[in-house]
């Protein structure tokens, strides 16, 4: 897909946006995104204005299809303002525009950020990232600003709020979803059952970012650039996304260590508490880690049955689909009957 | 009874060519497609070497922790057909908490899951196995 007859609106409204004579995109190229985005880098040049200058900005918006539980361009632009403005390493959102009629979808724009997010290239380059302790240490340490964000916030009033214990909310929302694929799993639901026996407490629901792992942030030489991919935001337990960072299914086969394939799990630790002046609670990491593989295990299905539902036939959606068995076979592996509490009753 | 070479002999065979031949002529933004379509095509003849036979185990061990009795299946739809009902059945019979900690329903929902995983990702099952 070109820019072509899309350019001359863009630029219209880029005049209005950055309060400038004239906004020229000398250069538009695809980024190859995720599966539900699309992402394009734009070479910018504003003649005057608050932005006068060249800037290399990358613009986001809906790709053709969508999956509904992920937020829509305008919640994550508000999303990812907040973080900025919580101080979080996020790529700078600049203009949002709702307007369908300037490119057909809403869509935003953020300043581009320099570095690789590329899961297995992270893991696998040490020339990225800079000293991998520190830069574990620094990922808590985000993690941290960003649960500093709490409800309840008008801005932020769009965003998922668990109804009681954000555990159980989860719980409820996967057997949802896994109901309406339609297709029984009963190894889910053998993790799901474990995971409504076991939740832990939650004394303090924050913003949470709800797919921060290795591939979702970008590195550079040094370390840390930016936190990135916010679709799946909404209010919960902060100890989860500490869980989805360290669950083995993102480790990128470097499962010794633990902090999302990059660092140590007392490094990730370290560098949270030493920004939220709280511990972590590490069984409550743990057990969002057993949950993570469902929400994977979920997610794969839901990508998988795009292409099997024939809305969207895509060899990568079908083959995402197929790695359903292996988020299966590590969630019992996790929740083999030894790791049940003994709950005193039966059904 | 149909020609040889086989589907899945086939399958193997085109792989080869796509792995040895076409994917290092492909320019670099091109070889992921490429792998994605071995990969594909490696699941596709796994399965056609398995043919119904874990369908037809998976209904065995499920009839088993059931209690209720084989069933009475023949024919690859009536195997598809009946493994689908035994499924939804013990899905929620987990979810009502008839199966907590169960060691019998756990080892073979393992077991399922591994013959599911020996087609879609045989290392993956290699390396779990090697965890234990």
């Amino acid at each position: 897909m070109e820019l072509g007859e899309r350019k001359q609106p863009l630029e219209a409204f880029l005049r209005d946006a950055a309060r400038t004579s004239s906004a020229e995109v000398v250069q538009a190229r695809p980024l190859s995104g995720g599966a539900i985005q699309e992402n394009w880098l734009l070479d910018l040049v504003l003649a005057d204005g608050p932005w006068e200058g060249r800037h290399a900005v990358v613009l986001r918006t809906d790709a053709a299809s969508s999956i509904a539980v992920s937020l829509d361009r305008a919640q994550e632009f508000a999303v990812i303002r907040a973080a900025w403005d919580a101080g979080v390493a996020v790529p700078e959102p600049l203009w949002l525009c709702t307007d369908p009629g300037v490119l057909g979808r809403p869509f935003y724009l953020m300043r581009q950020l320099p570095g690789v997010a590329l899961g297995n290239r992270v893991v696998k380059d040490t020339s990225l990232g800079g000293d991998r302790e520190a830069l574990t240490a620094r990922i808590g340490g985000e993690m941290a600003r960003i649960h500093g964000v709490r409800p309840p916030r008008d801005d932020l009033a769009f965003l998922d709020r668990p109804d009681g214990n954000p555990a159980l909310h989860q719980v409820a929302r996967q057997r949802g979803y896994i109901d309406e694929l339609a297709e029984p799993r009963p190894a889910l639901d053998w993790g799901l059952r474990w995971c409504e026996l076991h939740a832990p407490e939650c004394p303090q629901v924050t913003l949470v970012h709800q797919d921060f792992r290795t591939g979702n942030y970008m590195v550079d030489a040094d370390g840390l650039t930016g936190v990135l991919d916010w679709e799946f935001a909404g209010w919960g337990d902060p100890m989860s996304d500490l869980g989805w960072f360290c669950a083995r299914c993102w480790r990128f086969g470097r499962d010794d260590l633990e902090a999302g394939g990059v660092g140590s799990r007392a490094a990730l630790y370290r560098g949270y508490e030493a920004e939220a002046g709280r511990t972590v609670d590490d069984a409550a990491v743990r057990y969002w880690e057993v949950m993570a593989h469902l929400r994977w295990a979920v997610i794969a299905l839901q990508q998988g049955h795009r292409h099997v539902s024939g809305s969207e036939p895509s060899l990568e959606l079908a083959l995402v689909g197929r790695r359903a068995p292996e988020l299966e076979y590590d969630l019992l592996q996790m929740t083999a009957p030894e790791h049940w509490r003994a709950t005193g009753e039966g059904a | 009874m149909r020609d040889r070479p086989s589907g899945p002999e086939l399958l193997w065979q085109a792989r080869r060519v796509v792995l040895d031949h076409l994917l290092p002529q492909l320019p670099n933004d091109k070889r992921y497609d490429a792998l994605m379509v071995a990969a594909a095509m490696a699941t596709a003849a796994r399965e056609g070497e398995a043919g119904d036979a874990p369908l037809r185990r998976a209904l065995a061990t499920l009839a088993e922790i059931d209690g209720g009795g084989a069933d009475d299946a023949r024919t690859p739809e009536q195997v598809a057909e009946a493994l689908s009902a035994r499924l939804t059945a013990l899905a929620g019979a987990i979810r009502a908490g008839r199966h907590d900690a169960d060691p019998a329903t756990h080892t073979a929902l393992l077991e399922i899951t591994a013959d599911r995983l020996a087609e879609a990702n045989p290392k993956h099952l290699k390396a779990r196995r090697g965890d234990a």
